[in-house]
Formats: structure tokens, C-alpha cells, sequence
């Protein structure tokens, strides 16, 4: 159980770190992590605008265009920087994808 | 009626209009300005059209004007960037490569203008925060592993989405 917890501590560790790396006005900003015994917080940056699939929902073939094409601009954007850095997502869902309150 | 699809591949498969104008005399009549010379509508007859334009319920018509007044907050929060939009608006059918260098434009000036005002807590990484720290405000979602919470940090009040992960639940493959 503690081999397990120190493994789990260091992947979240290393994920901290990866995050604190990154800058790019496409991403969400994670700005400090701190941990107690039992849970990890990561300290990020607040959309306001909700994520894509809540917005996908409400909005059922009713997307503007070019709204999307800007989505679909800032995600290509958001997954090119990250590949750059050799980080690959491997969860790329619409959940996972938030707008923040200028619609970005 | 206007179109923004390039081609008429895209404007056939248009979520908007059926796909019985594929074979059809009209299918030429799209200009290249992106819009319909005539009302596609125009070559049924009464019955036809009826069949056609789908009658919604009052539940789908009210889905539709809350999907409608979202847009419009969409569009207002949008005319924001007014060299973006503008872009947009002129040049309907830009490539995703012109689209892709306007928007690292913007980025790239966004970032610099944001660069002061990530320095606050940029400098506060030297102090260890505590979850005590933050007023839990709301929560977010939850998902396996734990949950985000929209919380204030209480001695700046400025609102900051945390991720909460319990370790206790996580799985290493």
C-alpha cells in the first residue's frame, strides 16, 4: 500500500510539474498544487464559460460557424503547443474542454 | 438564406436543409458568394413543403430559443475582438490557416497584456497554501478521481478553479 501511494504521488508529482511548465493562453493555467494526506489540489485557472459539452448540449446544431471554427483554431492551437513539448492529452473529450468568459 | 459551407460537398451535408437537393436542378444555383439564388424550398408544391419544414414541439421550440439566446450572449461577448470578428464577417470561408495565424496573433497579444496580472500569484508560489486557504464557492463537477470546485481565495478574493484529486481513488495502470 505505501509502494502504491508513493507511485501515485509521484505520477501526480510529475503532473504538477508538466503543468507548471506549460504556458499558452490556449490551456487552462495551473498555478500552484499543494497536497494533504489524502487528496491533491491543483490550483487553476476559473473559465466561467462552463465546458464544451455543456455547451454542445444547449446548443444543438445551433453553433455559429465561426464560433466553431475559432474552437476548433484554439484547440489545434492549444494540442500543436503541447506536442512541441512532447506531451500527449490522451483524454481529449468536449468535457475536457473549457471556454472561458470571452468566449475563448 | 446564407451559407458559409466552401463547397458544395459541405453545403450538402449542411445540417440546415435536406439532402433531396443533391440531384436536383437547384443544386446549381448556389453562388459563389455563398448564397441561394432561389428558395430551395420553392420547387415542392404546398404539401411537399408541409412535409418538409418539420413542425417542432413546444419543447424543442423552446430548446431552440434558449439555444438562440445563448448565441446571441455568444455574439456579444464575441463583437469584443473587434479585428477577429471583423475577419470573420468579411471573409466567411477563410482557410483554418489564416484562421489558425489570427488567433495566434491575438494570443500572443493577449498574453502580453495578461503578463502583469498573472505576476500576483506567480510571486505567492513561495508560500504554502493550504485548502483552508480557499472558500469553496460551488462545485464544478465531479468526475472518478475527485472534484473541481470553484473557490475564493480568501485573503486576495480572487476566484480560481480547483482540482481536487483523492488519491485513495486513483489507479495506476
Amino acid at each position: 500500500m505505501k509502494k502504491k501511494n508513493k507511485n501515485l504521488s509521484s505520477v501526480l508529482q510529475k503532473e504538477a510539474e508538466i503543468l507548471n511548465e506549460l504556458d499558452f493562453d490556449a490551456l487552462i493555467r495551473c498555478y500552484y498544487v499543494f497536497n494533504d494526506l489524502d487528496n491533491y489540489y491543483y490550483v487553476m485557472e476559473f473559465g466561467g464559460g462552463g465546458d464544451f459539452n455543456t455547451l454542445l448540449k444547449k446548443c444543438v446544431n445551433t453553433l455559429p460557424e465561426p464560433i466553431v471554427k475559432l474552437f476548433l483554431a484554439e484547440m489545434i492551437l492549444g494540442l500543436e503547443y503541447l506536442h512541441s513539448k512532447k506531451i500527449y492529452h490522451k483524454d481529449i473529450k468536449p468535457q475536457n474542454i473549457l471556454i472561458s468568459n470571452n468566449v475563448h | 438564406m446564407r451559407f458559409n459551407c466552401e463547397n458544395n460537398e459541405e453545403r450538402r451535408n449542411s445540417n440546415y436543409y435536406p439532402k433531396i437537393l443533391i440531384d436536383n436542378e437547384y443544386d446549381n444555383n448556389f453562388s459563389l458568394n455563398g448564397s441561394w439564388e432561389h428558395d430551395p424550398f420553392d420547387i415542392f408544391d404546398g404539401e411537399e413543403l408541409k412535409n418538409l419544414r418539420k413542425v417542432d414541439s413546444p419543447q424543442t421550440e423552446k430548446h431552440n430559443e434558449d439555444a438562440i439566446s445563448i448565441n446571441a450572449s455568444f455574439c456579444s461577448n464575441y463583437s469584443y475582438n473587434t479585428e477577429l470578428n471583423d475577419s470573420f464577417k468579411t471573409n466567411s470561408y477563410s482557410d483554418v490557416n489564416d484562421l489558425i495565424e489570427l488567433v495566434q496573433k491575438e494570443v500572443i497579444e493577449k498574453k502580453n497584456s495578461n503578463n502583469n496580472n498573472n505576476q500576483s500569484f506567480e510571486n505567492e508560489t513561495n508560500i504554502d497554501l493550504k485548502i483552508t486557504d480557499f472558500q469553496i464557492i460551488i462545485n464544478l463537477s465531479s468526475g472518478g478521481y475527485g472534484s473541481v470546485d470553484l473557490c475564493k481565495k480568501i485573503k486576495t478574493e480572487s476566484n480560481y478553479a480547483i482540482k481536487t484529486v483523492n488519491i485513495s481513488k486513483m489507479v495506476i495502470i
